[in-house]
């Protein structure tokens, strides 16, 4: 074999490789570009159906969304847990003060005197809370979703806690028994105790959207919760030894008057305790529109306008239109006064 | 030979050789395996294999209704605000690589079967030949929205990932100097870019405390406290004209003004 015929070889099996090369190449970039092309089919195909998908009923709660620029959902689970976390741990610190609530009795004492019957005399209780300081232990706080308001209902249990209440007794003889028993005007200040009890408290949490806040605004059904409260043994005692003080004929005549039993009655019905209208304040839910933007190259200002608040049983959807521009350059720096 | 090899007076030997390497590698190169999606279209091949992947997957939840979850925020922006965020920010010019300006006037949003795209249409220009230039797009994404724990603002940046160049401005005399500028904007590699992706500012706050003052009105007084709450993105997804950011909340614990100074 010549050397001209070695390099005629070379040159041929060259070119042979190099077409073969290239004829690689081009199946293979008509294979890659058929793939391609499949797979732009299937993504576009697949584009269309999850957009079919999630404007249809299976789209869900984003079906049920507001159609305003900037939409926040809040789901029923995320409002429930706030709102029960927030009211819960707010109410477990309040403490009840009460002070100066009073409560009376008064009536007369009729007596079978001189074969008739005859008032022997008028009396009136009088028991004053001086001061009694109780705490809220509340329960699990239940809300209920309905049109474009939660209802909530929680029981809120007051401790027992004990404070003086000062009792208050007059009696005034009439006739026969002024004679012989005259009045009596005494007053005692005496242990009394708050009894625990459990209050159901329930009440509304309208939905607002303020400015870029989305609120939950409890509204009480109730506001006011009555406070029972008992003497004590030793308060007891002392009303007896007040009693005790007294002529024979008097103290039959209270006795008459179930004076004690009507002072327990009384205490028991309990004290009418007003609650403040701030007691339960505005939930504000974890997200809102900003009002304002600090962005790379400057500060904007959003005006946000609400739109719409729409209540599922899934979620609260809140719809706002924003506008946005540039703000103002700030004013410039006063001059200096030495300048 | 001086190192004595075996080699014929008009080198065949060595000659053989080298023609039957030559031969093996061009049999090896022409029949090589099946086209590697690496090569060439390889890289759009992946992306669009795990575009397809992910679709499914969200079509999927779609379908078994589990887009959301009952513990989720959910928060919507549409493409005119998104495009009317990243407009007030415009025109922007920035100077890349010392080579080419560029200064970007306009932002189409869109937001649809999942992709969130981005185009900014703007002008680009040689940095030493100010008077040559050529209309651009520079399309991307939005991308990597999170929480930023200061402010609470969800925030993004458009993730640039092409550029094209839309019509040369010059012609005649300037006509290649613009054909280069175009070459140059072409091969220059798309990182180069990447600063020019705006950033997006979802305009929402989170609050990751959900604060109660106390009261001290008779009969009644209560402690002031608050609400922890943790947000993290979940999911984002780009459907029907909107920008969805799915958001966890995990809410609590409750901290009473005596509980949060005594830790």
């Amino acid at each position: 074999m010549t050397k001209q015929r070695v390099w005629a070889a070379a040159a041929a099996l060259f070119l042979l490789g190099a077409g073969l090369y290239l004829a690689r190449q081009r199946a293979r970039r008509s294979a890659q570009a058929t793939e391609v092309a499949a797979l732009r089919s299937e993504l576009g195909r697949l584009q269309d159906r999850l957009e079919e998908l999630s404007l249809g009923s299976t789209g869900g709660v984003l079906a049920a969304a507001p159609q305003q620029g900037l939409v926040i959902g809040v789901p029923a689970e995320v409002t429930l847990d706030v709102a029960r976390q927030i009211m819960e741990g707010y109410l477990g610190s309040v403490t009840l003060t009460l002070r100066d609530l009073r409560v009376s009795k008064s009536g007369d004492v009729e007596a079978h005197i001189l074969l008739a019957d005859r008032t022997v005399g008028s009396y009136a209780l009088e028991a004053q809370i001086l001061v009694v300081r109780t705490t809220l232990r509340p329960g699990e706080l239940r809300v209920s979703f309905g049109g474009q308001r939660l209802g909530f209902d929680v029981p809120v249990a007051t401790a027992e806690a004990r404070g003086r209440v000062r009792l208050k007794l007059t009696w005034q003889s009439k006739g026969l028994a002024d004679v012989v028993c005259g009045d009596v005007d005494a007053v005692r200040d005496l242990d009394g105790r708050v009894l625990p009890a459990v209050y159901p408290m329930s009440g509304s949490l309208d939905v607002i959207a303020d400015a870029g806040r989305l609120l939950l605004r409890p509204r009480l059904a109730r506001k006011a919760i009555r406070i029972q409260v008992e003497a004590t043994a030793q308060a007891w005692r002392a009303f007896d030894e007040l009693l005790a003080q007294q002529g024979a004929l008097c103290r039959g005549a209270l006795e008459k008057a179930n004076v004690k039993q009507e002072l327990a009655a009384v205490l028991q019905r309990g004290f009418e305790v007003k609650l403040p209208l701030k007691l339960l304040q505005d939930i504000t839910l974890p997200v809102s529109v900003q009002q304002s933007l600090n962005l790379e190259d400057g500060s904007f200002m959003l005006e946000v306008t609400p739109a719409e608040v729409v209540m599922t049983a899934q979620a609260i959807w809140y719809g706002a239109n924003v506008t946005i521009e540039r703000a103002p350059p700030p004013p410039p720096s006063p001059p200096d006064a030495e300048g | 030979m001086p190192d004595g090899s075996p080699r014929s007076a008009d080198g065949l030997p060595s000659c053989r050789a080298g023609l039957s390497l030559l031969a093996t590698f061009f049999v090896c190169v022409a029949c090589s395996g099946p086209p590697s999606p690496a090569a060439a279209n390889g890289g759009e091949i992946l992306m669009l294999q795990n575009q397809i992947g992910s679709l499914n997957g969200l079509i999927a939840l779609v379908e078994q209704g589990n887009l959301t979850r009952p513990n989720q925020l959910l928060v919507g922006v549409d493409e005119e605000l998104v495009e009317r965020l990243i407009a007030v920010t415009l025109p922007q010019e920035r100077l890349v690589a010392e080579s080419f300006r560029i200064r970007l006037e306009k932002a189409t949003v869109r937001f649809r079967g999942n992709q969130g795209l981005v185009a900014l249409t703007g002008r680009a220009s040689a940095e030493d030949a100010p008077g040559t230039f050529v209309d651009v797009v520079l399309r991307g994404a939005v991308d990597q929205l999170t929480v930023e724990r200061d402010s609470g603002a969800l925030t993004g940046r458009v993730a640039i990932y092409s550029l094209e160049v839309q019509r040369a401005a010059a012609a005649g005399a300037e006509g290649g100097q613009v054909r280069a500028l175009a070459e140059a904007l072409g091969q220059a590699s798309i990182d180069m870019f990447a600063d020019l992706g705006p950033l997006v500012v979802i305009p929402i706050q989170l609050h990751e405390e959900i604060d109660l003052s106390g009261l001290d009105e008779e009969p009644v007084s209560a402690a002031s406290g608050s609400l922890q709450v943790k947000l993290d993105v979940a999911r984002v997804i780009a459907v029907s004209g909107r920008l969805w950011v799915m958001l966890d909340v995990v809410a609590g614990p409750w901290r009473s003004e005596g509980e949060q100074h005594s830790q």
